[in-house]
């Protein structure tokens, strides 16, 4: 796009920390070495879209840790909010309240300062028409690591510009949902199948994984999080979770894998991991489960479940169906 | 893999003898790539060929995903080694200087081999695109099986390697698509850039093709560094 046809566009006044835009992510290229990348809910981005009547794939903005402040400069456009926990809009001034901020659409008028606070999770604010950034290898993800997609590459910064479509359906009422959809209320274990290597470990390795509390530790990006054992037990991890085969050579990995690094703590990749890795699997986190990973945070505790293939089919199924549920207890509102 | 992934397997054999196996990995994708775009394989997200692996991708609630795997499965053991259109490839590669080939001394050292020597072994054999990964691009040249040219990976890996640095460890010839962190030692510098997302096919190497290493000078070097995305002069 070039930039002198942007006229419609949300400026970001502040830029947050740990936002990108995501859309479903890039595929087909991990034989290149290209991570799909795209939203870590995939789940809350589809229901993002949902909110807004958009198309499912339509590009929209993640919010990890602090939301932006976003200057609208078009006409008016619609956008959904999703797991914020406060958002208001600066207008003149007046000084709006969000009042559903964890999921609700709302017509922001031009020259709105739209305010979106810090989430519990990971939040996501969908645009009417999705945010039309440049597609880079058809997508519009941000790839954090090679620097490309999104707007720059980067996570969003102060003075960054989101284009947007051409405001459109001025009249439409605005919609807002009375719960979050169900997977986000979810506290049962993590679910996890086996992985190529996991028969390499010790044989106790399987329990030690679900019978441990696991704390997530400071270490986790969008790439993955690694985990500490909630109790310092007597014997370490390394002996725990101990590899007894040779370093497997490198191959394919993809996010939900748990890789267990030569120190003997886990690690589960997710959706902006590399193609290829050499780390021993212990485990993979089921689909129906990924999106639950992109809520926790430093210092959440996590416990795992193995389950059988036919299980995690169930629980995919079942996911797809809270989706819709949710999606029909959406209600009209007027602000 | 979970529910979505399916890994095969090429027995273990000895790294020097991988070129066969990598042969037959590579034969295999290129059957399934076909069937793919004949829309044979419906359910297929994605295919990664890697060292001695194979794994495929599939969406796990596609209607005909029992069908596509079962298929993926049957093309494999069909064992046919295709007429491979193995693209062969040179890459020019200045491992002049310090600043461009940091690890050189220290590989000399270790070896007792000559400079001349060393680079020389480095690019006497024609090496494979094993695989890529790590970055976008990032291309795993095998294989170097003497010592030499084989060295364990750094013990404190760079908080920053420069694009297109040329590495080696673990038998394997490594190149970096952007700065990076990395723990190869770096041996030289090319002047290309092996990936470029606004490319429709966005990497200078592709898992399969046979590449030359081609030694060139510092002078080379900059008068190639002009035309960085010339990858049609290097690709046959």
């Amino acid at each position: 796009m070039n930039v002198t046809s942007i006229v419609s566009a949300l400026q970001v006044e502040f830029g947050g920390s740990g936002c990108s835009v995501q859309d479903v992510g890039r595929k087909n290229l991990r034989n290149l070495g290209v991570p799909w990348a795209g939203a870590l809910d995939s789940f809350a981005f589809a229901a993002v879209n949902r909110l807004l009547n958009n198309p499912p794939e339509s590009a929209a903005l993640e919010v990890l840790l602090q939301g932006p402040h976003l200057r609208c400069n078009t006409s008016t456009i619609r956008v959904a909010l999703l797991n914020f926990s406060q958002a208001h809009i600066i207008r003149g001034s007046s000084h709006l309240a969000i009042r559903q901020p964890w999921a609700s659409t709302v017509t922001l008028e031009q020259k709105d300062l739209l305010v979106l606070g810090t989430p519990k999770g990971t939040a996501y604010l969908g645009v009417e028409g999705g945010i039309k950034s440049e597609p880079v290898l058809r997508s519009r993800s941000t790839d954090l690591r090679a620097k490309f997609g999104g707007v720059t590459g980067h996570y969003l910064q102060n003075a960054d510009i989101l284009p947007v479509a051409e405001g459109l359906n001025e009249q439409r009422l605005n919609t807002a949902c009375p719960r979050l959809p169900k997977w986000f209320y979810d506290r049962t274990p993590i679910r996890v199948m086996p992985a190529p290597q996991t028969r390499g470990f010790v044989h106790s390795a399987t329990a030690t994984l679900t019978n441990e509390n696991w704390v997530v530790s400071r270490y986790a990006d969008r790439m993955g999080m690694r985990l500490d054992a909630q109790e310092s037990t007597h014997i370490t991890h390394k002996d725990q979770l101990l590899y007894l085969q040779d370093q497997p050579e490198s191959e394919a990995i993809l996010p939900g894998c748990v890789q267990i690094t030569p120190d003997g703590q886990p690690m589960i990749l997710l959706q902006d991991c590399q193609t290829v890795g050499g780390y021993p699997k212990l485990a993979c986190v089921i689909q129906a489960d990924l999106p639950r990973l992109a809520h926790l945070r430093a210092g959440d505790t996590i416990n795992f479940a193995w389950v059988s293939s036919h299980q995690a089919l169930e629980a995919l199924k079942k996911r797809h169906a809270e989706l819709e549920i949710w999606a029909n207890t959406f209600c009209q509102i007027d602000y | 893999m979970g529910e979505t992934a399916w890994t095969l397997y090429w027995s273990k054999a000895k790294r020097s003898s991988y070129r066969g196996v990598q042969k037959q990995i590579h034969s295999a994708v290129a059957l399934l790539q076909k069937a793919q775009v004949e829309q044979k394989l419906p359910a297929l997200l994605e295919l990664v060929p890697a060292v001695n692996s194979l794994t495929w991708i599939l969406e796990p609630l596609h209607d005909e995903v029992d069908s596509t795997h079962q298929m993926i499965l049957a093309i494999i053991k069909q064992e046919k080694e295709v007429a491979l259109s193995s693209r062969e490839v040179t890459l020019p590669v200045c491992f002049e200087g310090a600043n461009m080939a940091p690890d050189k001394a220290a590989l000399m050292k270790a070896s007792g081999l000559s400079e001349k020597v060393l680079i020389e072994g480095l690019c006497r054999p024609v090496l494979q695109v094993l695989m890529l990964g790590f970055l976008p691009g990032f291309a795993y040249l095998g294989t170097l099986t003497d010592a030499p040219w084989a060295p364990p990976r750094l013990a404190t890996p760079r908080l920053n390697v420069p694009a297109r640095s040329v590495g080696l460890a673990a038998g394997m010839l490594g190149i970096y698509p952007t700065d990076s962190p990395g723990g190869w030692n770096l041996v030289g510098r090319t002047p290309l850039n092996i990936f470029n997302a606004s490319f429709e096919n966005p990497t200078f190497f592709r898992p399969g093709d046979s590449v030359s290493i081609l030694p060139i000078t510092s002078d080379d070097y900059y008068h190639l560094r002009r035309k960085p995305d010339a990858w049609q002069h290097w690709v046959k």
